[in-house]
Parts: structure tokens; sequence; C-alpha cells
């Protein structure tokens, strides 16, 4: 099958390409911009470079409106497996395109779509890609390098404190919602295994919080 | 063996004073209206000059009151408290709960876990008297009284938290509030212990320091929290029986009632000896929506539930869903929904619901007595060893 997948700077761009290779499909890159545009007039563009690249099958990492709108236009099957959780792209009005397959890693997140009665969700844990990362278990090689003993602990992630930070861009809330704010995250704190703020978070606090940063 | 009992207006006492019969255990008891639980002058003086400690084995009391203990370590009298109120609801215990003389048990084992490096405390879950359960019978008239499909027999627990809140800045009501929404739909994880920190409690004294000047008033963390559980619980009784009452034939016995509580019939409290069984036994569906600041253990109330034949559907506690088993011997709910799905379920069940309350039943009768309890309990005081009992 003739696969064209929509790259842009993701994190597992290589490793899919094996993927499909190894099951003996033919995959041809498309560079995309992650930036937001609008879905319809970004739509048009993709249109035109799908429908010049014939593919079977258009696949990205996330899910894209316009590469949605774009497919659903050309009759194709748009695969885009999620990787982001929250990704506020899901909640846009082509997500129930029938031509749509999006695949979200996290299980809360598929019923939530479920729930609403769109198919076009389903479930789909994460994955590695297992032959290359098989090919460093070699323990003797290993100890030959620099890394042996190095460290004892490691995380590698974000801190969350890198890009901005919405919550310090509240400066103008009420007393009262920053208290219940701060009591809000210190409770979730607690807790694992059940996600409570967005239940929490009542019409009154959202209101204020509008208040303070529009959007 | 000879015991001094110490008598207050508590659900237990009636029942262990027919134990101690029932094993051939003596017992005198005297009664006192303290006026402070942690000194009590004139009864100390009364205490001194009236009881001769000698001729006891040991002293026991229902709850635990530190000027008992402090008059047992006087008079070198071992001390047995045993309680089943959670928390003590006694300020600053560790004063006197590492006193050698005392013998403490607690029924929650988050609880007990926090005193128990004094030595002193020690983990039991509570019981009920097997003996005079198991000879409850019921006649036709109790069926015409006490039958229904819902009941809760307890309190609304009208707490002080509106009062305790309005105390405190407008950020710190903020925070008390998520704190306790969160909490509401939380169980088996007991956040204000936590939360509620001492610069939390000293912002707040220092408020009302600021807005009265020369008061004396400073609010203790217990008092806090205590009211912040009961909040949390008085409003998951009032949605849990709105919710029913809308749907089912549901009736609250308490002392209390409410003007808000619509579709749910209001009975006067009830004894708990000789009512309380039948009404257990002649409902079909008994809520057990535990005191949220019973973090672990298994309330009274859902013993009492089951030992008298009825159906119990209890909030998630972990000692509960540890030591029974959820759908055989009892139904445990998560959330509101959760409740009402399941009296729904059972309610239309006949069959399921009254071999669920027979297991119930069974188990509580064998496992946890009260003569059970006693036992373990004059065995780990040291008074009798583990052979004879």
């Amino acid at each position: 099958m003739n696969i064209l997948m929509l790259t842009w700077a993701s994190f597992g761009n290589r490793d899919m390409i094996e993927a499909f290779e190894e099951l003996g499909h033919t995959v041809t890159e498309c560079p995309i911009s992650d930036a937001d545009g609008a879905a319809e007039a970004d739509a048009g563009d993709l249109t035109g470079k799908i429908r010049d690249a014939g593919p079977e099958l258009v696949f990205s990492f996330n899910y894209y409106p316009a590469a949605a709108i774009a497919c659903k236009n050309l009759g194709l099957h748009y695969a885009a497996w999620v990787y982001d959780s929250p990704y506020v792209r899901l909640y846009h009005y082509t997500i129930n395109y029938p031509t749509n397959h999006v695949f979200v890693f996290d299980k809360t997140v598929y019923l939530e779509f479920h729930r609403a009665g769109i198919s076009t969700v389903h479930y789909l844990p994460m994955a590695a890609n297992a032959d290359r990362l098989a090919a460093l278990r070699d323990f003797d090689a290993f100890r030959e390098t620099e890394w042996m003993n190095r460290y004892e602990v490691a995380f590698v992630g974000s801190l969350y404190t890198e890009k901005h930070q919405f919550y310090q861009r509240l400066t103008g809330i009420s007393d009262y919602t920053r208290g219940y704010l701060e009591g809000l995250m210190d409770a979730q704190k607690q807790v694992y295994g059940y996600n409570f703020i967005q239940e929490l978070l009542t019409a009154d606090i959202i209101a204020d919080m509008k208040k303070s940063l529009p959007m | 063996m000879k015991l001094l009992l110490y008598e207050w207006e508590s659900y237990l006492q009636y029942d262990v004073k027919e134990i101690c019969r029932e094993m051939g255990i003596q017992v005198d008891s005297f009664a006192w209206k303290f006026a402070d639980k942690n000194v009590d002058e004139a009864f100390e003086k009364w205490f001194g000059k009236s009881v001769d400690t000698r001729q006891y084995d040991a002293l026991l009391s229902i709850n635990y009151w530190p000027v008992l203990s402090r008059m047992a370590q006087q008079r070198g009298i071992k001390y047995i408290a045993w309680c089943y109120d959670n928390p003590l609801n006694v300020i600053n215990p560790e004063e006197t709960l590492g006193n050698p003389v005392n013998c403490v048990f607690f029924f929650d084992r988050l609880q007990a876990q926090k005193y128990i490096r004094m030595g002193t405390v020690h983990y039991l879950p509570l019981g009920v008297n097997s003996t005079r359960l198991s000879k409850l019978r019921l006649s036709g008239q109790d069926y015409d009284k006490y039958c229904a499909d819902i009941a809760l027999v307890g309190s609304l627990y009208e707490s002080r938290m509106q009062e305790l809140r309005a105390l405190a800045d407008e950020h710190t009501q903020g925070y008390l509030d998520a704190v306790m929404a969160a909490q509401q739909n939380l169980y088996g994880c007991y956040l204000f212990d936590e939360l509620i920190s001492d610069e939390l409690i000293s912002g707040i004294n220092e408020y009302v320091a600021k807005r009265n000047p020369g008061t004396s008033f400073r609010l203790p963390k217990e008092a806090l929290t205590f009211a912040m559980a009961s909040e949390v619980t008085r409003k998951e009784r009032l949605i849990l029986l709105t919710l029913l009452g809308r749907r089912f034939d549901t009736r609250l016995y308490s002392f209390q009632s409410s003007r808000i509580l619509q579709g749910v019939k209001c009975f006067p409290a009830i004894d708990y000896v000789s009512e309380m069984p039948k009404v257990f036994a002649c409902t079909k569906i008994n809520l057990n929506p535990s005191l949220r600041c019973i973090q672990s253990g298994i309330p009274l109330r859902a013993l009492d539930i089951m030992a008298a034949g009825g159906f119990l559907l209890s909030n998630y506690q972990p000692e509960l869903a540890e030591q029974f088993e959820d759908g055989e011997e009892m139904v445990i709910y998560e959330s509101m929904e959760d409740a009402v799905a399941k009296a729904e379920y059972y309610l239309k069940h006949e069959e399921s619901r009254q071999q669920i309350a027979r297991n119930g039943q069974t188990k509580v009768l064998k496992e946890y007595s009260l003569q059970r309890r006693l036992r373990q309990i004059l065995e780990i005081a040291g008074i009798v060893d583990g052979a004879t009992a």
C-alpha cells in the first residue's frame, strides 16, 4: 500500500516509517507545519499535495483537522495516532468524519469519545521500535562505554516549567478563585488514577479565570 | 475477674456489660460528667477517696478519657480504653496516651498506626453482641412498622463549617471549598490531615486576631478538619437520601431532620438495643455513608446492620473492602450514581439481596462478636493469658 505520512517535528517519524516498510508498505513523506492554521484554508493546500502523491492511506502523528478535511474531500482513509494528552484538536468538529481513524493511547479519553457516540476514535496504547531497541541489549558492549556507572537515577522529560505557564498568567483572578485553584491542585497531587480537576472547576471559577485571561 | 467500668451514654456500654455477665466477669460501674476530659479535680478527689482500685483487674471505658488514664496511672491499675469514635475528640492525646497502664484499642487501622509507636495502642476492629442479635425474632407487627425499601439510621451531622469558614480570608475559603469538593467524590483517601497544614491554621488564627484585637480565640486544626469531614458527610447523606427518596420508599431515622429532604420519610431516632436491629432486618437496603474522618476502619453501624441480618450498602472503606466480600456479604458504592444504580439493582433482585444479607450476618456474628473482641482485649491487656482466653 502507498502511505503518505504527514511529517512534522514529532517523535517516532523514523520508527514509524521503518515499521510501515517492514510490513511491506511504501511510504512517502509530506512535511507539514504543526502551527494552528485555519483548518479549512490549510485543507485546500493539503488536498492538492495529497492528490499529487496519490496514496491509499494518509498517516500522521497527532490529529490534523486540515488533513481530515482534505481526506474526506478525496475519499481517502486518514489514520492519526495521537500521543499528546490532552490534545485540543481532537475536539474539532471534523473528528467524526467517516474517513477518519483516530487512535488515542489513553483509555479515559477513548471512553469520553465513545460515550459521546463518536466511533472514529479508537484506543491504541503507544509502541516502541522493538527491533531498534533490542539491538541495544548488548551489556558487554555497554560496559565499555562512558555511560557505565555514570548515573544511578535519570528522568528524561519536561518539568512543565520550560514553556509559558498558564497559571502564572492568571494575575487578575480573585483571592477566592486563587485559593480554590490551589486547593484543587494540592488535592489532585495526593491522588493518582482519578483526575477530578475538570469536574470541580465550577462555572463561577471558569468565569473568573476567563475574565482574567480571555480566550 | 473484676472490672471497673466508667459509664456514659455510649452505644456499646449495654452490650459490654451484658457480655461481661455472660463471660462471668464481675463489673462495678460508676458515672461522672467530667468538667474537662483532661483534668477534673472534683472527680480525682472523689475517685481517690471512694474507689478501692486494688480489687479490680482493670479500669474499662468506652472511648479514651485522659482523666481516667491519669487516675489509673496514679493508682497503678491497668486502664483499658475501647474506642469506637474516630477521631478521638481529645486535645493533645499524646500527653497521656503513652501512660504505661494504658491499653487503648482503635478500630481504625490508620489511626492506630498514628499512635502505635507509643506502645500502648492496639488495632482491633469493632464487634457486636452476637448472643443478643442471634436471638432476634421479628413479628408481623415489626414488619408492618419498619418495612421500607431503603433506610439510613444516623446523624445528618450538622457541622460548624459555615461558622468556621467565615473566620478565614477569601483565599483560604476558596482553598477549603476546593479541598472539600475534592474529598466529596473521593473514598479511601483522606485529604484533610495532610492539606490542612499548620501554616493554614496559623494563617486563619492571625486573620482572626487581626480582625478582633485582643481575642483569645484559637482555632485548633482538629476542630476545622472535623467540621470539614462532618460537612462532607452531611452533604453526602443529604444527596444520597434525596436521590434515593425520589425513586424509592426511603426512610431516615435520626434525631435530626432537614427541610430540604424531599421524598424521604423522616422518623425520630430509635433505641440502639430494642429497635435498631428490627429496622435493619425489615428494611430492604440499609445505608452506611461513613463519617468521613473514619479513614479506613469499619464503622460500628456497618456491623450493626449486617449482624441484624440487614443488607448493607456502604461507601468504600478500605478495611470493609479487605475483610468482606463485595457483592457476596455486603455491597460497596463508589459514587452517588453507583449507590443509586446498586440500590435499584438489589431492590429488583430479591434473592441475591437476601443471600448477601444472610452471608454478611453469618460472618459478623461469628467473626465480629464482642465476645471474641473482649477476650482479645483481656489477652492483649495481659489480664488473661492466651491459653485460658
